[in-house]
Parts: structure tokens; C-alpha cells; sequence
């Protein structure tokens, strides 16, 4: 359990501690054999090694002592000798050199060396004997002292070095066997160490698993439980290390998430509640229910700001008792006032004695302990308040769940209330609606009763007509009917007041006089009151005639007068009529070409009536015609005397008689004064009608008329033709008159060009000073000026003949 | 060219009267697409629209005629709309804005309220074309 308790992070450092204690004893022991390894493999080289080669040496060098000694016998010349000499003596140094080694590195008694050393001393002398009998030529002497020498002496050496060199051999051998034994216990050692470092780490990688692993595996659980739905499950874990504090630490997140989660509940459960209903009044009861089970209240009620926003009116209340009926101010009074001040809900814990929240029940009225008051705001203000009312205080987990879920019940509630709303409105439309259809009904039927008034009309129109072209037959008509029996007591009344003058007495040859002249007076009523319809009924005929019968050209209308009849003539341009056919036009159903068919349309009977009428007036109609030219008709009527004003009066009344020569159009206006005389005037204007009207009367005048379409070319045309006035129109695109005149008056040459404002622009006060501060001739609106005061104007404006010739920016203004 | 849809919108109005006018007259004066009349662009060109109101303090003829003068007026169909005054007043103007000898034609129903003008005659007693008296001397 101690070990338990201890720091995960000490645990750890103490378990890889020792492993890495263990590691570097490890690696000690190994270095250290290795070590004593090596200096045994020095010592095998330095010595027995080396002693061995050099014993070799020295054996190679004794014999090629020998050698080079029977090598001696067989030499001829001094010099050989010699040389073979030297080289005995050279080995012999070789030879000293080797045991020079031998001493320094034999490990052996020392007096085994110097043994071979004192041979090889000794073989001296006797080579030199040897050498000197040669010398002397005693080669018998020479080789039988050899023969000793080499027997004795040689051998010796050899015999003394190989001693030597056994006890090398049996050194080296040694140290071959301690070697093989050093290695074997350093395999051993390091074996064991070995085994003792993983036994080690197999034990600290235990327990520390034990100590991690466990307590992790314990919180996996436990998260994977609390996830799958077990909402107690907490770690079991408790030591003093950092996974007993993770575990504990565990435990309070595990219970802040429960909390948490239950808070969400509650407000989810709520929000439910909420969405479940549209109604205001079922709304308002089911979200009372479940806030009064939810925060653990017994009692509440829904308070609604009123529709002029001066108080809150109860709404719907569960368990409480009259007094909750009442409304408060919406000023914030008495016990609502902090919550409304604050918009936040708030819990109210010392409850006056006078409360109105008082628990209804079977025993009496009791206080509640606590209020909460939860005020409901959109846009900022407080559009409801919600009461509640516990008897044993409240919890924070209560006042949680209120904040939580303010929001969302504030704009629900503010939902269902405009829902409400809407529904309110919608049937407030319903009922304009029917109000309008009615109304519309009713225009409908004034409308029908309208047309049907408009058809009535017509009808009456028509009738009208009719009566008024029966009224015309029926006068035209008449006329003869009329006019015979007048003729007849006319006439007869005249003869019989001629034939029985004398013959009958004075006053009763008077009453004929009387009859006749009342005949003539009735007849002259007739003619007055008959012929106009005539007449117009002829020259309708005719006139109709000439258009229908003309494609291109003209129909004229001319009056003349000739002494004592009127001709009315009218010509066109039309199809004529041929020669052959001109007799049979007058006859009924005939027309032009002679055929009884119906191709140009008309009874056939226009030109029949004419002729007939004609007659009846006294006059005739007579006809020329080319075909393919046209035709004319000429009218003859007499006319009676002349009248008071001078010839003037027509047989007709309600004409106006044209002057002769004239046409039926009217000429232009010719006034005898052509003030033109050749003046140049340049007309700016963008609109085509007013350029040709304007062009034409001026023109017509005798003025030269340039044109310009708009203000750019104005000021071209200004600098290129010298105009002597101009006509400026204000309205152009681009360069209006405005610009146009600013330009001319501050060039030099045209500042005094006189001009005149010819517009349809309603001028301001700032440009009429700004038209006034650039010398305007005149300004004058379109349509309100007529033609003859147009020109007079234009007249005005240009200076006097006799200055015309001169610059004009000499002369003076117009 | 501005009111060359105003044409063609009475043009189409008067569809229905133009079945009583002679094939000749329409094909002189309008090209026709099945039962839509347009007119000939000749014609057209000749005719221009403007808006003009006619109680107009300040103006004696519309603005666009510059200064009246015109041969011929056709005020059909509006004279009786106005008071007897106002009538009096338009009458003033329209004939005003007539040079000497122009015509006036009004519709039938006017007729009577033009007679009692002075400056106009009427052509002959039934019709409503009326003729401004010819200058004085």
C-alpha cells in the first residue's frame, strides 16, 4: 500500500534508477574484464610471444654462424673470407641483439639467458682459432678445431636457447589457460548481471503497470459507464499519488456534468411544455405547471402588461387565492418592482404580511416562504410577469433552471402572444373583407344600372338621329309639296287681281292683293326655312362624291357669284367619269361607270336627289369631267336681290362667301409688309415641328433662316455665318441656350448679336436675371404669343436697315 | 419620334370604326397586320404629340405650335364636360389659336354650345364644322 501511495513520478524515477544503476554496474563489470582480458593478451605478445621469435632469431643466427663458418673452408681468396668473415660476425651481433631481448622480456630465471649468452661468448675465441688456422692455411687444423668448436659451443647455445624458449612456450601456455578462464567467469558474471537487470525491470515494469494501468483502466470504466447511461458511476480509486488526485478530479467533473445534464433536463422538458401549445390560455397553464413542478414551487401565476401598457392584469394563476388577481402598475411597485427594474428574475425571501400571493387552501391562507418573480421582456420591456410562490424557500438549481430557459420562454411566450395577435387581426380582415364584397356588390350593381342607362342613350341618340335625318327628308321633301299650291294662289290671285281690276269693288280687289302678297310672303317663309337643307343636301352629295371617288390629289369647294346666281363648284382629282356615261349619271340607281352594280358602294341615288333638288331651288348641276383627271361639278342656284350690305347677301343664309380666286384652303397670311428683306436669323432648336413652323413664317416673311439642332452647332454655325439675330430655344440636350448665350456674349465678336428667348421652359427667378444680365432681347414662352406678335418681335430685335451693313457689334441693341 | 405609339394606341381603338372605311382609304393610309393597323410612315412623320392643358393660365395655344395659328382644331367629345364658363373660356382659346379662316370640328353633341360663338361659323346648320371669321380689312 505504501508503494501505492507514492508518486507515480517517484515510482518512476526509482524503478529506471535502479535499472540504470544496474545497466552501469553491468557495464563496469564488463569494461573491467575486458580490461584484465587485454592486459593478459599484452602480456602473451610481450612476452612469451616475443621470447619465442626472439629464441628463433637467435637459432637462425647460430646457424648461419655455422654455416657461414664451413662456408669459410670452402673459400678461396682472402677477400672472401673476408667477406664471409663479416657476415659471421654480423650474425653473431644479430644473434647478441636477440638476447639483448631475451633479457628484457624472458620471464624465467635470468641465469638461462646469460647461460646462452656465455656459450655464444665462448664460441668466440674459438671461431677466431678457427679463422686464424685458416689463415694460416692449416685446413686440417682448421676443421678438426671446428668440429669441437661446433659440437661443444654451438650446441650449447642452441641447446641453452632452447630452454629458453620452453619456458616461454610453457608461460604462453599458462596464459592461454588463464585467459579461457578469465572469459569464462566474465561470461558468467555478466550472465548473471544480466539476469538480474531484466528480473529487476520485469519487477518495476509490474508494479508500475499495477500502478498506472489500474487506475486508468478504473476511470475508462467509469467514463464508458457514465456515457452508456449510468449516471452514478464514479471512480473507486483513492491513493495519494497523481491518480488518486486525477480520480477524485474525475469524480467532480462526473458530478458537474451530471448536474449539468439534469439542468438541461429540466429546461428541455420545459421547452416541450412550451412548444406544445398555441393557445395563450393553455400556454400559459401547462408552462405555470411545469415551472411550478420543476423549481418546486406550489403555487403561481401569469401577470400580462396590458394593451396601453399601464399595468400588469392577471392572466391565469394555479393555488392561489384571490388576492393574486389583482394587477400591479407596470411603474414597478411593491414586490414586482426589482424585478422589473432588473429584468432578471429574482427570488424574494422576507414576504410582507399584506401579500396578495397567499396559498389558497382547504386550512386557510398561508404565506409562502419564498416568491420568484420572472419577468418576460421583448424588445427590452416587459411584456408579462410570472409569479411563483414556494413554501419551503428555494435552491439554486431552481433559480438555474429559470435563467436557463428565460430566453427561450420569453420569446415563445412572445410567440403565442402575437399568435394571439394574428388571430385577432386575421379576423378583423374577415370581417372588412365581407364588408368590401358587399361594397362591391353594390358597385356592380350601379355599374350594370349604369350600362344599362348608356344603352338607353344610345338608343335615344339613335332615335335622335333618325328623327333629325327624317325631319331633314321630310323638310327637303315637303319643299315642292309645299311650294306648288303657294305657286298657284300666287299666281292666280295675281291674275285675278289684274283681270278683275275695276271689276269688282275697290276693297274686295283690295283682298286680292292681300292674298297675293301673304302667298308671296309664305313662300318666301318656305324658301327661308326649306332651301338651306337643300342645298346641303346637294352639295353633301356632291362633296361625298368627289372624296369617294378620288385616291390622290385634292376636292375643291368654290363659290362665285355672278350677277344674280351662285356657283358652287366642286372639282377633283379623281377618276373621272366617260363621255359616254356622262348623260345617265343623273338617273337613279346609276353610277359612274354606267353599271346598276353597287362596286363603289352608295344607293345609286346621290346625284338624283341633287339634280332633283337643284331643280326644285330654281338652279341646275352641271358636270365635266376627264377620266383618269378628275371631274367637276358646277351648282348653279339664282340669288335673290341684292341685300343691305352691298352684294353680299346670299340666296343662301349661313354661308360665308370666299373671296374669288381663293381656293378652299386658306392661304397664308400675306400682310403687305414683308419685313424680312433678306435678313439672316439663325433659329436654334431641337424640335423638328417648331424648326419647319418657325422656317416657314419666317421664310415666308422673306427673312434667310439658318438652323441649328442644338447648342453646339449654334455656336458653329454663329462663328461660320455671322447670323444678324438669333432665335434660342433653352430646352436642348448637351449645350442648352443658357450655354449657348453665355458662350456668344463673352466672345467678342457676337457680345451684342441681338436674341430673342423663344421657349416652352417655365424660366426661374435665377435664370430669368442670369437671361436679363446677358442681354436679352425678349423672352418669350411658347404658346403664349401669336404669330403676328412673333414676328413683330423678331422684327423689333434686329436694328434699322441702314446699320445692317456695319459690324454688328457696332450696332446697338435690338 | 415622340408619340408614335400614342398613334398606333388610337389607331387600335379605332379598329373597329375603321371597318366602315373603304379598303381603298385604309390602304392610302395604313399598312395592316391582321387585325392591327399601323399607320403609313409618310403620315406619320407628319404628326407630332404633345401634352397641352388647356386651362393653362399662362398659355393662349399649346407650347409646342409655338403660336398657334392653326388650320384646323378637332375638339370633339370635351366641351361638355366643363362648366358653361369654362366652356366659354376654352372656346375663347381654341378659337383664338386658329388663324383666320381655320376650321373648328367638334362632335355633334357640342355643336349647339359652339353656335353661340361669335367668331365661328358653322359650315351649315347640321354640321359641327365650324369656320373662324377671314381678318377684318
Amino acid at each position: 500500500m505504501r508503494l501505492k501511495d507514492l508518486n507515480i513520478g517517484l515510482q518512476l524515477r526509482l524503478g529506471l534508477g535502479l535499472i540504470l544503476v544496474l545497466v552501469a554496474l553491468l557495464g563496469a563489470l564488463a569494461w573491467q574484464q575486458a580490461e584484465a582480458l587485454w592486459q593478459e593478451t599484452r602480456q602473451l605478445h610481450e612476452h612469451p610471444f616475443t621470447v619465442t621469435r626472439a629464441v628463433g632469431e637467435v637459432k637462425v643466427h647460430v646457424l648461419a654462424m655455422q654455416k657461414g663458418m664451413r662456408e669459410l673452408f670452402l673459400a678461396e681468396t682472402d677477400e672472401a673470407r673476408l667477406g664471409i668473415i663479416q657476415e659471421i660476425e654480423a650474425q653473431a651481433a644479430e644473434a647478441d641483439r636477440q638476447l639483448n631481448v631475451l633479457y628484457a622480456r624472458y620471464l624465467g630465471p635470468r641465469a638461462d639467458v646469460e647461460a646462452t649468452a656465455r656459450a655464444l661468448a665462448r664460441w668466440k675465441p674459438m671461431r677466431e682459432e678457427v679463422i686464424g688456422l685458416l689463415r694460416q692455411g692449416r685446413h686440417g687444423e682448421a676443421a678438426s678445431r671446428f668440429k669441437q668448436v661446433r659440437v661443444s659451443v654451438g650446441q650449447e647455445v642452441l641447446d641453452r636457447v632452447q630452454v629458453v624458449s620452453e619456458f616461454a612456450r610453457n608461460r604462453a601456455e599458462r596464459f592461454y589457460h588463464d585467459a579461457m578462464q578469465r572469459k569464462d567467469d566474465l561470461l558468467t558474471r555478466l550472465g548473471l548481471v544480466l539476469a538480474a537487470i531484466i528480473l529487476l525491470t520485469l519487477g518495476v515494469s509490474y508494479l508500475l503497470l499495477q500502478g498506472i494501468r489500474g487506475p486508468l483502466k478504473d476511470l475508462a470504466g467509469v467514463a464508458t459507464a457514465y456515457g452508456q447511461g449510468d449516471l452514478a458511476a464514479r471512480s473507486g480509486h483513492v491513493s495519494a499519488n497523481e491518480f488518486g488526485t486525477l480520480a477524485a478530479a474525475f469524480n467532480r467533473l462526473l458530478d458537474t456534468v451530471q448536474a449539468q445534464s439534469r439542468r438541461q433536463d429540466n429546461a428541455a422538458r420545459l421547452a416541450q411544455v412550451m412548444l406544445g401549445q398555441e393557445e395563450l390560455r393553455d400556454f400559459c397553464r401547462e408552462l405555470l405547471q411545469a415551472l411550478l413542478e420543476r423549481t418546486g414551487s406550489q403555487a403561481g401565476a401569469v401577470y400580462l402588461l396590458s394593451a396601453d401598457q399601464t399595468a400588469f392584469e392577471h392572466y391565469e394563476s394555479i393555488g392561489l387565492g384571490n388576492g393574486a388577481r389583482a394587477s400591479f402598475a407596470a411603474g414597478g411597485e411593491g414586490q414586482l418592482g426589482q424585478a422589473l427594474a432588473s429584468g432578471l428574475p429574482q427570488v424574494i425571501s422576507d414576504i410582507p404580511e399584506d401579500t396578495p400571493f397567499v396559498f389558497a387552501t382547504a386550512g386557510g391562507g398561508f404565506r409562502p416562504r419564498a416568491l420568484m418573480t420572472i419577468p418576460i421582456l421583448a424588445g427590452g420591456r416587459a411584456t408579462a410577469m410570472i409569479c411563483l410562490a414556494s413554501l419551503h424557500g428555494y435552491h439554486p438549481p431552481a433559480l438555474e433552471l429559470v435563467d436557463d430557459v428565460l430566453v427561450a420562454m420569453s420569446a415563445r411566450l412572445g410567440g403565442v402572444l402575437a399568435f394571439q395577435r394574428i388571430r385577432e387581426l386575421v379576423a378583423q380582415l374577415e370581417e372588412q373583407n365581407r364588408e368590401l364584397e358587399t361594397q362591391q356588390r353594390e358597385l356592380s350593381a350601379q355599374a350594370a344600372e349604369l350600362s344599362e342607362q348608356n344603352i338607353e342613350l344610345e338608343m335615344q341618340k339613335r332615335q335622335l338621329d333618325q328623327a333629325n335625318r327624317l325631319k331633314s327628308s321630310f323638310l327637303a321633301n315637303m319643299s315642292h309639296e309645299l311650294r306648288t299650291p303657294l305657286n298657284s294662289v300666287i299666281a292666280l290671285s295675281g291674275v285675278l287681281e289684274r283681270r278683275l281690276a275695276g271689276a269688282i269693288p275697290a276693297e274686295e280687289h283690295g283682298y286680292l292683293g292681300v292674298i297675293e302678297r301673304n302667298g308671296k310672303n309664305l313662300l318666301e317663309l318656305v324658301n327661308n326655312l326649306l332651301d338651306p337643307e337643300k342645298c346641303r343636301h346637294i352639295l353633301l352629295n356632291l362633296v361625298a362624291n368627289a372624296v369617294k371617288f378620288t385616291d390622290t390629289g385634292h376636292v375643291e369647294i368654290s363659290v362665285a357669284r355672278h350677277d344674280h346666281t351662285m356657283r358652287v363648284m366642286v372639282s377633283d382629282t379623281g377618276i373621272g367619269i366617260a363621255a359616254e356615261h356622262l348623260p345617265y349619271i343623273f338617273d337613279e340607281f346609276r353610277q359612274a361607270d354606267g353599271s346598276a352594280s353597287r362596286r363603289h358602294g352608295g344607293t345609286g341615288l346621290g346625284l338624283a336627289i341633287a339634280k332633283k333638288y337643284a331643280g326644285i331651288l330654281g338652279g341646275r348641276i352641271a358636270v365635266k369631267s376627264q377620266p383618269g383627271q378628275g371631274s367637276t361639278f358646277t351648282l348653279t342656284l339664282p340669288m335673290s336681290l341684292p341685300g343691305p350690305n352691298g352684294g353680299q347677301a346670299p340666296a343662301v343664309p349661313g354661308w360665308t362667301c370666299l373671296p374669288a380666286g381663293q381656293m378652299g384652303r386658306g392661304a397664308p397670311s400675306a400682310g403687305a409688309s414683308q419685313q424680312g428683306l433678306g435678313r439672316r436669323i439663325l433659329v436654334v432648336e431641337d424640335s423638328e415641328p417648331a424648326i419647319v413652323q418657325l422656317t416657314d413664317i419666317l421664310a415666308g416673311q422673306g427673312y434667310q433662316v439658318a438652323v441649328a439642332r442644338n447648342g453646339r452647332q449654334a455656336l458653329e454655325q454663329v462663328a461660320s455665318q455671322k447670323p444678324e439675330a438669333m432665335v434660342l430655344d433653352l430646352m436642348m440636350p448637351e449645350v442648352d441656350g443658357f450655354q449657348v448665350l453665355e458662350a456668344i456674349r463673352s466672345a467678342p465678336g457676337t457680345s451684342n448679336l441681338p436674341v430673342l428667348i423663344l421657349t416652352a421652359k417655365h424660366v426661374t427667378g435665377e435664370e430669368l436675371s442670369f437671361l436679363q444680365g446677358n442681354n436679352v432681347h425678349q423672352l418669350i414662352q411658347k404658346g403664349d404669343i401669336s404669330k403676328d406678335q412673333l414676328l413683330t418681335a423678331i422684327a423689333a430685335m434686329l436694328p434699322p436697315l441702314q446699320e445692317a451693313g456695319a459690324d454688328p457689334d457696332l450696332g446697338g441693341n435690338a | 419620334m415622340p408619340g408614335a405609339s400614342q398613334l398606333d394606341a388610337i389607331i387600335s381603338l379605332m379598329a373597329q370604326a375603321l371597318q366602315n372605311v373603304r379598303l381603298r382609304h385604309l390602304d392610302g393610309c395604313f399598312t395592316s397586320q391582321g387585325q392591327a393597323y399601323q399607320v403609313l410612315p409618310r403620315l406619320r412623320e407628319r404628326v407630332y404629340f404633345s401634352a397641352h392643358d388647356l386651362l393653362d393660365q399662362r398659355l393662349a395655344s399649346p407650347a409646342a405650335s409655338i403660336y398657334g395659328d392653326f388650320d384646323l382644331v378637332m375638339c370633339s367629345n370635351l366641351l361638355f364636360y366643363y362648366r358653361a364658363d369654362i366652356r366659354g373660356l376654352i372656346l375663347d382659346r381654341v378659337g383664338r389659336s386658329l388663324r383666320a379662316g381655320g376650321y373648328l370640328v367638334t362632335g355633334q353633341a357640342e355643336r349647339a354650345m359652339v353656335e353661340q360663338d361669335q367668331g365661328l361659323r358653322a359650315l351649315a346648320p347640321v354640321t359641327a364644322v365650324f369656320r373662324k371669321a377671314d381678318k377684318q380689312g
